[in-house]
């Protein structure tokens, strides 16, 4: 009966794969933005960051994202991530659990959504999604074998204010870190992103290239110290213009070459992106379950 | 080195996401029940401040503005709204009398703003003009004038009304590929067979190709 109910669950992913999808996404890569993800939709994203290392190997992390709309206001995903260490070995380092709820249900000025997130990871982990603390590019120097011993088990929380203005998006994330492992202090970090469409107005035909369709935009983010040292100081810093693709045919590139600000930080991160949004699969689930009917 | 997690610590988590998923099955059930009262749905229109409400369209005079928005419609809108914005259950009927009579600012307005709680996100993330464009097209969705040679005999006119398609719809689908066109058909045969549960299929479908074929091909005489 268990596997019968499976097989279905799986056909039924299959299907999905084959449903229409609806993308407009923003080309943030490390920003977030007061958008949630539609109720009901599924998001499933890859990402890679291939990064220098001074005094060591460079790498190429990787993770994939599942991101669910559970209602207009509260969006909930999973990550798992990985990483490449270019002459040493190829490791799965974690994963990461992570809600946002809108806090007001109109537009105003300014636009909070709180985000929470809790992780697992291992020290091994060279995603870069969110850099906070006293974070800095030798703390990734080591080889995997002894990066992979450590484990991390942290709270992340974050204000993330956004505004849209004349087809602007300026957006500000702050980000505070616990880590529930030993006594480490609260850390600190922040994000700033702005972008806006090549074009304001959409044409009326069907098209890859249209203007519409790309966004871009830059993005800056960095440490803050921790609850000890608050400030810029031994804490790394970069800058990344970014772009996305919004394709019709339901599949979003992004791309964003980042750039350290300081000694701390890597010389050099690529990051890329590609993403695809599955509407109605909360639907299917609920029919799967007996939930509603088609 | 040996991981220590505090016990309150993971109490707490557990609190905090116990909390979230009681929050998310009450706004369920509210949405559930909300959704039963067909009037109270379209509620959020009557919110509308009053300078949102007269705010013109400012591509009214933009040819390409309904076809434009028609578009969008499709890639935004239609998977909880319907192809034919004929409403689904997620979402409203946006062809309703109480849309269609609502102001081009009252639509943007909760375009922008959504109707968070009962799950319609907002669309702020769209710049302004692609969600005027979306208006204009709502507003060409009014009901249908029927040609008269085409309202006779009575069940193939009442069929036809009650897909409420104006011309300029029929253009913008028209524009769009050959699969939209199927889409079409099946949602005006599908709609036509629930409203008028004594007729078949069978009589429908060459009627339908019919009128959808005149007007595809000659759309721009529709006035």
């Amino acid at each position: 009966m268990r596997l019968g109910r499976l097989l279905r669950f799986l056909g039924l992913v299959v299907i999905t794969l084959a449903l229409t999808a609806r993308a407009q996404e923003s080309p943030y890569i490390f920003t977030y933005d007061h958008y949630l993800e539609e109720p009901g939709s599924l998001e499933v994203e890859y990402f890679s960051t291939f990064g220098t290392q001074r005094g060591g190997n460079d790498f190429d992390a990787f993770w994939a994202e599942f991101e669910y709309g559970a209602t207009a206001w509260w969006t909930t995903e999973l990550y798992f991530d990985g990483q490449t260490t270019f002459d040493d070995s190829t490791l799965f380092t974690g994963f990461r659990w992570e809600n946002r709820f809108r806090l007001l249900q109109l537009e105003h000025f300014i636009n909070p959504v709180v985000y929470i997130e809790y992780e697992q990871t291992s020290a091994a982990d060279k995603i870069l999604k969110e850099v906070e603390g006293h974070d800095v590019a030798s703390d990734y120097a080591a080889p995997n074998r002894v990066l992979r011993k450590e484990h991390d088990h942290e709270l992340e929380f974050k204000l993330l204010l956004s505004k849209s203005f004349k087809g602007w998006n300026v957006a500000e994330n702050t980000i505070a870190t616990k880590n529930l492992t030993g006594g480490n202090p609260w850390e600190f970090g922040y994000a700033v992103g702005a972008s806006r469409p090549l074009a304001l107005k959409a044409s009326p035909k069907l098209c890859n290239l249209c203007r519409e369709n790309f966004i871009a935009g830059v993005e800056m983010y960095g440490g803050l110290g921790d609850r000890h040292s608050f400030g810029l100081h031994h804490t790394s810093q970069y800058i990344a213009p970014v772009v996305a693709w919004n394709l019709p045919s339901d599949w979003t590139f992004r791309l964003s070459p980042g750039f350290g600000l300081n000694d701390n930080s890597h010389a050099f991160l690529l990051r890329w992106g590609i993403s695809r949004e599955f509407s109605g699969f909360g639907q299917l689930l609920a029919r799967l379950f007996g939930g509603t009917k088609p | 080195m040996k991981i220590v997690v505090p016990r309150n610590h993971i109490a707490a988590v557990f609190a905090i996401f116990s909390l979230m998923l009681a929050n998310y099955l009450a706004a369920a059930r509210n949405q559930n029940s909300a959704q039963n009262q067909e009037k109270s749905v379209y509620a959020a229109l009557a919110k509308a401040p009053q300078k949102a409400v007269t705010h013109p369209n400012p591509l009214q005079n933009d040819p390409n503005a309904v076809v434009a928005g028609g578009k969008l419609f499709e890639i935004h809108c239609s998977v909880c709204h319907g192809d034919m914005a004929e409403g689904g259950r997620k979402a409203p009927s946006l062809v309703a009398e109480e849309v269609q009579q609502a102001t081009p600012g009252t639509l943007f307005w909760i375009l922008t703003n959504g109707v968070v709680r009962r799950g319609m996100p907002v669309w702020s993330k769209l710049p302004e003009p692609q969600r005027w464009q979306i208006v204009s097209y709502l507003k060409s969705l009014a009901p249908l004038k029927v040609p008269q040679q085409i309202r006779e005999p009575a069940p193939r006119a009442s069929v036809i009304r009650s897909t409420r398609l104006s011309c300029v719809r029929l253009a913008s689908i028209c524009r769009f590929e050959h699969c939209h066109l199927s889409r079409w058909y099946a949602t005006v045969v599908e709609s036509s067979r629930l409203q008028n549960p004594q007729h078949g299929r069978a009589w429908l479908w060459p009627a339908l190709k019919s009128v959808s074929n005149r007007w595809c091909y000659g759309y721009e005489r529709c006035g």
